[in-house]
């Protein structure tokens, strides 16, 4: 199977490394690593990744500013939030703008899993 | 409508052809007209040439110039009359043969004529006489001759023309009559058999109406029947309960009497009670809001149940009870176990009442070709005719009108069995001969499915069967994980978690849909139970919100109304299993046992004996909170605040059951039937039985006597 292109955006480094070794189980490549909401659009662009993994408080723009410019620029573009803060009303804005996906900082492998799995069950929908 | 267009067509057709026969015909009559002007015209034309040359022969003879004059005036009246009829000949239109005679034949004559008269009519005024006269024999007379044979040609020739048109319009006129006579019959026949087809669909829908009238009549009579029956079934008990409670009134009742009225109130009381229940469940039935439930149930247990419940009253009897399976059968079935025990004990129970000595047999066995599973009762008792047989099945109608009063019983049983046996998918019959026994065929849909077969009765632990009762011990399984548990209600909450803790497994409680949502993304849950109505966010929600951020955690709705349409909506939503409310300790035990894992090692006794224990805490936290459920129906009745109401409702019907009172359950279900078909009344009057039954609960706690599990049954 063809492996899926993932960019992550978190300006903490731990943050990043922990969903790399994470996505590497689950046959996904991390194409690019972002810390600034100012430079996921454009290494969308250049990356062309099928999931984006996006941290909410990031400096540059956050990610719920990020989420509604991929949504209106990238069409088809998978994306997870990740964030610390589980309130109702957080998840709710996110999906709101068009989130696939949120997990919950600390996060298990399980939480991951279960975002790739969507990903798949949606592309599975659309064949 | 075919026919009238038919005719219409026909019609507009007659009138086309009719419209261009008349148009015909005039040119015809035209023709004919004009060629007889034109015979009209030569034969003034020959007149007036005879005349002409009479005239003149007159004239050659008159000696006296005066009448000599007289004659000449005729002769040029004649002479103008031919010239006029000719003009006039000329100004038709002539064909060209015509145009030939007259000119190249008939003028040259004429004109020759007229020169001979002229040269005569000189001679004459020039009193030659004599020349006169021989010029009139030699030249005038065979001129004429000659001229009026001509025109006799002539008028031969129109005459055979004019009778050529008139044979045209003749036969023109033969023709149309045919085509009219062809057409004009065709649209006769036609129009009568569309009266006649018009006719016949009116008497038919006249019949028709006439029928239905019949049968809304028929209809009517029975219930009035019905009714009859019915007051007087009701009057007899009550009468026997009026009748006893007054010969209580007497002082000097020896005590032995006193109790004997008593009893016979007693008697004549529950009798009364089973009448209306069985009312209810017919107008229930007959309203079509008897739901059906469709669960998957064990056959085997099902009738471990029914031996539990009435095998041991049969054979105190004295009677033989044999349940006999016909190998291979379904090891489970899909239908509604309470309409199915409430059908086997109808008839099992019949044929308890009436076998006097022998055996009662119940045979089962699976019909693989219409995918049923079949029960007959048998027994060796008094059996019945054929025509008491047809009466059995009807509403108050038993047997014989003797039986009642030697066997008791409602005459409703069997009739109310039939109708649920069709509400299960299959039949119930009777195969019956006076003073040989009684056989009730029962068959029932097994609800499709994956059928696995059963070759032999399964090892059953008695206690294990899947009974309603609560007081019925369930053996707890031992497992691990973590539930998610998202409810509103403090009693339901402890109840539950009680539930989920006494297995070994570990339990977050959440208030709302909000917050389970928050719990299931921030933690790993091995089973989410979602009550489906909650303030802030309900359960459908909130499963909706799970999904969409892709978390896949299973999710197993906790529902009062489990009905199948709410249920296909949700396991569209993404929800795995259901759960009904009041919680059956044995199915949520399967329900967790599905998702969570089993514990390395079995779930010790005492977990058992502690839930037990635990139970009578939750019963008593319970009591606690009950007036306060209950205050707050009372105030939103009596405030008419139906949708509160209906809120409190549900909520109750969720709870009472889980706590040992069935009852509570039972009667919020009734209400709520009446509140969904606005039924406001009858809805109030159940809630107020409701209230008299949870004070009655409530003191009797008060009293130190927490009786529930015997206020249930």
């Amino acid at each position: 199977m063809q492996k899926l292109r993932v960019l992550v955006a978190d300006d903490i480094k731990i943050m990043r490394a922990l969903l790399k070794s994470n996505l590497a189980t689950y046959n996904c490549d991390v194409v690019a690593q972002v810390q600034n909401g100012n430079e996921v659009a454009e290494n969308i662009e250049k990356h062309k990744p099928h999931l984006v993994f996006l941290d909410i408080n990031m400096p540059g723009k956050n990610g719920l500013e990020v989420l509604k410019e991929i949504k209106s620029q990238f069409e088809g573009v998978f994306v997870a939030m990740v964030s610390g803060h589980n309130t109702f009303e957080n998840i709710k804005q996110a999906t709101d703008l068009g989130a696939d996906g949120f997990v919950v900082k600390p996060f298990t492998s399980v939480k991951i899993k279960e975002v790739i799995d969507k990903y798949h069950a949606g592309k599975a929908d659309c064949e | 409508m075919f026919g009238f267009a038919v005719v219409i067509i026909i019609m507009s057709a007659l009138t086309i052809t009719w419209v261009i026969h008349v148009s015909q015909s005039k040119q015809n009559i035209y023709n004919i007209f004009t060629e007889q002007k034109q015979t009209r015209l030569l034969m003034a034309m020959r007149d007036a040439a005879r005349q002409r040359t009479i005239y003149l022969h007159r004239m050659a003879m008159m000696e006296d110039e005066f009448e000599r004059d007289d004659e000449y005036m005729k002769f040029k009246q004649a002479a103008g009359d031919f010239i006029k009829a000719r003009d006039e000949l000329l100004g038709l239109e002539l064909d060209a043969t015509e145009e030939i005679l007259i000119w190249n034949k008939a003028s040259p004559n004429i004109n020759k004529g007229q020169a001979v008269q002229q040269a005569v009519l000189e001679l004459l005024l020039a009193e030659k006489t004599a020349e006169a006269n021989q010029l009139l024999l030699d030249e005038v007379i065979p001129i004429q001759n000659n001229i009026n044979n001509i025109l006799s040609a002539m008028f031969t020739v129109q005459d055979k023309i004019a009778e050529s048109q008139y044979a045209a319009v003749y036969l023109r006129n033969q023709n149309i009559y045919w085509v009219a006579l062809v057409a004009g019959s065709t649209a006769v026949i036609l129009t009568i058999i569309i009266a006649f087809v018009v006719i016949r669909r009116t008497m038919h829908a006249e019949a028709d109406l006439l029928e239905a009238r019949t049968t809304a009549q028929i209809a009517t009579e029975l219930k009035s029947q019905f009714l009859a029956n019915m007051s007087h079934e009701i009057r007899t008990p009550l009468t026997a309960v009026i009748g006893y409670a007054d010969t209580l009134l007497e002082h000097d009742l020896p005590e032995e009497e006193r109790e004997h009225s008593v009893i016979r109130i007693l008697h004549n009381g529950k009798h009364l009670l089973r009448i209306i229940n069985d009312i209810l469940d017919i107008s229930k039935i007959e309203a079509g809001q008897l739901a059906v439930e469709k669960i998957a149930v064990s056959p085997v247990t099902l009738m471990c149940d029914i031996d539990s419940l009435i095998g041991e009253s049969i054979r105190d009897k004295g009677l033989a009870f044999n349940i006999t399976y016909q190998f291979p059968i379904p090891s489970e079935i899909i239908t509604d176990p309470t309409r199915l025990k409430q059908i086997l004990l109808n008839l099992i129970g019949n044929a308890k009442k009436f076998t006097a000595q022998g055996n009662i047999n119940v045979d089962i066995d699976f019909l693989s070709a219409s995918d049923q599973l079949r029960y007959v009762i048998s027994d060796s008792g008094v059996g019945m005719c054929e025509e008491e047989q047809v009466r059995l099945f009807k509403p108050f109608c038993q047997a014989d009108a003797s039986t009642t009063r030697r066997y008791g019983g409602t005459g409703l049983g069997l009739y109310i069995s039939r109708q649920l046996v069709k509400m299960l998918g299959g039949e119930l019959v009777c195969i019956s001969e006076k003073g040989k026994g009684s056989r009730f065929v029962v068959t029932i849909a097994t609800g499709g499915g994956d059928i696995c077969e059963l070759n032999e009765i399964p090892m059953l632990d008695p206690h294990n069967s899947v009974s309603e009762s609560a007081e019925m011990l369930s053996v707890v399984p031992s497992l691990e994980g973590t539930v998610l548990l998202a409810e509103d209600l403090a009693d339901n909450q402890r109840l539950i978690s009680r539930y989920i803790k006494s297995t070994g497994a570990s339990v977050v409680i959440v208030e709302n849909g909000q917050q389970a949502v928050e719990q299931a993304l921030a933690n790993e849950f091995d089973l989410i139970l979602m009550d489906m109505q909650m303030p802030v966010m309900g359960g459908g929600e909130a499963v909706q919100w799970l999904r969409r951020v892709g978390n896949l955690s299973p999710i197993a709705m906790l529902t009062a109304n489990a009905m199948k349409t709410e249920k296909d909506e949700c396991i569209k939503l993404g929800v795995n299993d259901f759960l009904t409310k009041p919680i059956d300790k044995q199915s949520f035990f399967i329900v967790l046992a599905k998702y969570l894992g089993r514990a390395g090692q079995p779930a010790e006794q005492s977990s058992v004996d502690m839930l037990d224990d635990e139970m009578g805490a939750l019963v008593d936290q319970f009591m606690v909170s009950l007036p306060g459920y209950l205050a707050e129906l009372e105030q939103a009745l009596a405030a008419g605040d139906w949708v509160q109401v209906k809120s409190s409702v549900h909520r109750l019907k969720g709870l009472g059951g889980g706590f040992g009172f069935p009852k509570i359950t039972e009667q919020c279900a009734d209400a709520e039937v009446y509140l969904r078909s606005d039924d406001l009344d009858t809805a109030a009057a159940v809630l107020h039985e409701l209230f008299n039954y949870i004070s009655h609960v409530l003191k009797a706690y008060a009293d130190g006597k927490p009786d529930n599990q015997m206020v249930g049954t």
